[in-house]
């Protein structure tokens, strides 16, 4: 297989993983959600429409964040030494982003929009689903082979995967 | 080459995956939800436009009401209805006694004139029979019935309105009166009565006034603006809604709640009935909502320390409702004064979602405060205009009462409660436990 047609497969197989992880978001959240509304209050399915929202930009986040690190590790990033001084950094950097993003923008977001109600078991869904399973494990999986033991852990899963 | 196969078969699966949960969570819940006849009328609100029928009592008892005419509100009577009535929508006059005739034109001018009244034969029942139940119907007469055959009448508005969740008001107008009063005790005596001038002899007449709920309330209301208190008048109203404002989910403000949510997925447009989602069928929910309770005009007054509660569950099974007859019980709700605010009320509703409903199927909770019927009060002017003695002498014959006019409330009043329920609050809840 090409370089190139790995470089496709890498970023459609990003993308659709954070679709996935954005649906489950969506379905899960919708669980949670249930628990969160009154009788009084808003109906469950604005809040489903609010919420999806709120999926939907996350999911966009990140998927472009998870991008932006395959991207960076692809056609950016040069290997000068033998170890991988300071592009772990970076990417701790991005993943701290990530993070942020996923813990911030939900309580952002209830802020201004009266219609989305949350509390805490949202965002860590959110940071769960989006920075663990998609940035964290999925920068292990996916990055690309000059820096594929950058992100933390990665020598530990891949060396139990059988990968070297 | 092993490789790409696995990599392409993974990125096929999770598209399907991906699409399996999409689909999973689409559906399309097409189910017409509206209000069980059981409990309400099936119309969530009332057209603006509605006819009126006006049966004027032509009997030769009636025209004692317009010979005197200093003071007399009977003949400008014909114009006053002509006029409201043509706010409500098409018009129609018919004078009755035994039968009834529609009259052409101006004709109904006439029931101003002495002249016009030779019936022999008063048949409120007829009237009931013929009265179109969609239209707003007036009867004006003095409460004789031939025969004294009011169980008869009574029986028919029960069938024909309360049970249809129908209204009856009566508004009662104190007259001057000179002329016969006929059959008159048991020896069907006739008398003479003259009320002169004064206005505490005047004698009363009655519009007894049929139909939807809404339109006999604003014609009520219409009636008492237009009038000019130059004689007594008196109201009341027979119907199933207590409140001036409806105490339903249209109006009714929730202020607690547990394990219960408000939802929309089944799109229902009746406002007076809401969908609720469960977030554990197992566990006990709760609803506390608060009203707020003004009288209807013209309502009975109301011992607020006699109220009872009931609830019933129906299932919606092949487009239709179906009481579901084991749930007495399983439903706990109890209503008690606001200590927070004078004049509220609130309701509290608690129940086991997987025991107060039917697994498999749309549910509907129908929640309702009442008086018990020791609540309801005689109004006072019914018991002062009540003659319940008709065997007297005729010197003692009192022309300004009605007789057994508080029997004929009484009998009203048991036929509502029987068929329609009056209530002071309705919680009408759907919860979709398929």
């Amino acid at each position: 297989m090409s370089r190139t047609v790995k470089t496709v497969i890498g970023i459609i197989g990003i993308i659709v993983g954070t679709l996935i992880l954005s649906v489950l978001a969506y379905y899960i959240g919708s669980f949670l959600g249930k628990s969160l509304l009154t009788a009084g209050g808003t109906s469950y399915t604005v809040w489903q429409d609010h919420f999806f929202k709120l999926v939907r930009n996350i999911g966009i986040i990140s998927g472009i964040i998870s991008l932006v690190w395959y991207l960076l590790a692809r056609f950016v990033l040069k290997v000068e030494y033998a170890y991988n001084v300071g592009k772990r950094v970076i990417w701790c950097i991005i993943g701290f982003i990530e993070l942020f993003i996923c813990f911030v923008v939900p309580y952002v977001t209830a802020f201004f929009d009266n219609q989305l109600k949350i509390n805490i078991a949202i965002p860590l869904l959110f940071v769960f689903l989006y920075t663990i399973l998609g940035y964290w494990l999925g920068s292990i999986l996916s990055t690309p082979a000059p820096f594929k033991y950058t992100p933390l852990g990665a020598v530990v899963i891949r060396g139990a995967r059988g990968r070297k | 080459m092993r490789r790409q196969r696995v990599l392409s078969g993974s990125v096929l699966a999770l598209l399907v995956m991906m699409f399996t949960l999409v689909l999973a969570g689409c559906g399309n819940d097409a189910v017409q939800i509206t209000m069980p006849e059981q409990v309400a009328s099936t119309a969530s609100g009332d057209s603006k436009q509605i006819d009126v029928d006006v049966y004027w009592d032509a009997t030769v008892s009636m025209q004692g009401y317009t010979t005197i005419t200093n003071g007399n509100f009977y003949r400008t009577l014909p114009d006053r209805l002509g006029d409201i009535g043509s706010n409500f929508g098409e018009t129609k006059f018919y004078r009755f006694g035994k039968d009834i005739k529609q009259l052409e034109g101006r004709e109904y001018r006439k029931f101003s004139e002495p002249g016009y009244y030779d019936e022999l034969i008063t048949a409120f029942h007829n009237v009931i029979d013929k009265a179109d139940e969609s239209h707003l119907s007036i009867v004006v007469t003095d409460l004789f019935e031939s025969d004294s055959d009011w169980s008869n009448v009574t029986k028919k508005l029960k069938e024909k309105y309360f049970a249809k969740h129908l209204a009856v008001g009566i508004i009662g107008i104190k007259n001057p009166f000179d002329g016969d009063i006929f059959d008159v005790g048991l020896n069907a005596a006739k008398y003479k009565y003259n009320s002169g001038n004064d206005p505490a002899k005047y004698r009363p007449f009655y519009l007894f006034i049929m139909g939807p709920e809404e339109k006999v309330a604003e014609f009520f209301n219409t009636w008492k603006e237009r009038q000019s208190n130059a004689v007594e008048m008196q109201y009341l109203l027979l119907s199933e809604n207590l409140t001036e404002e409806a105490a339903d989910f249209s109006r009714l403000e929730i202020k607690d709640s547990k394990n219960i949510f408000k939802d929309e997925r089944l799109a229902i447009k009746d406002k007076r009935i809401r969908e609720f989602g469960i977030d554990s069928f197992g566990d006990e929910s709760m609803l506390v909502s608060t009203f707020n309770y003004k009288p209807r005009f013209g309502s009975f007054p109301l011992d607020m320390n006699k109220l009872l509660v009931k609830s019933e569950v129906f299932i919606l099974e092949e487009g239709e409702w179906k009481l579901v007859d084991d749930m007495d019980g399983k439903i706990d709700a109890t209503v008690a004064p606001d200590p927070e605010s004078s004049g509220n009320y609130n309701i509290t509703v608690k129940f086991t979602p997987e025991l107060s409903t039917k697994a498999g199927y749309i549910n509907f909770l129908h929640v309702s405060v009442c008086p018990e019927e020791k609540g309801f009060q005689m109004p006072d002017w019914i018991k002062q205009w009540n003659m319940a003695n008709i065997d007297i002498a005729p010197d003692q014959f009192d022309g300004s009462k009605t007789i057994h006019l508080m029997h004929l409330v009484d009998s009203l009043k048991a036929s509502v409660l029987a068929t329609s329920h009056p209530s002071l609050v309705n919680m009408n809840m759907v919860i979709d436990y398929r």
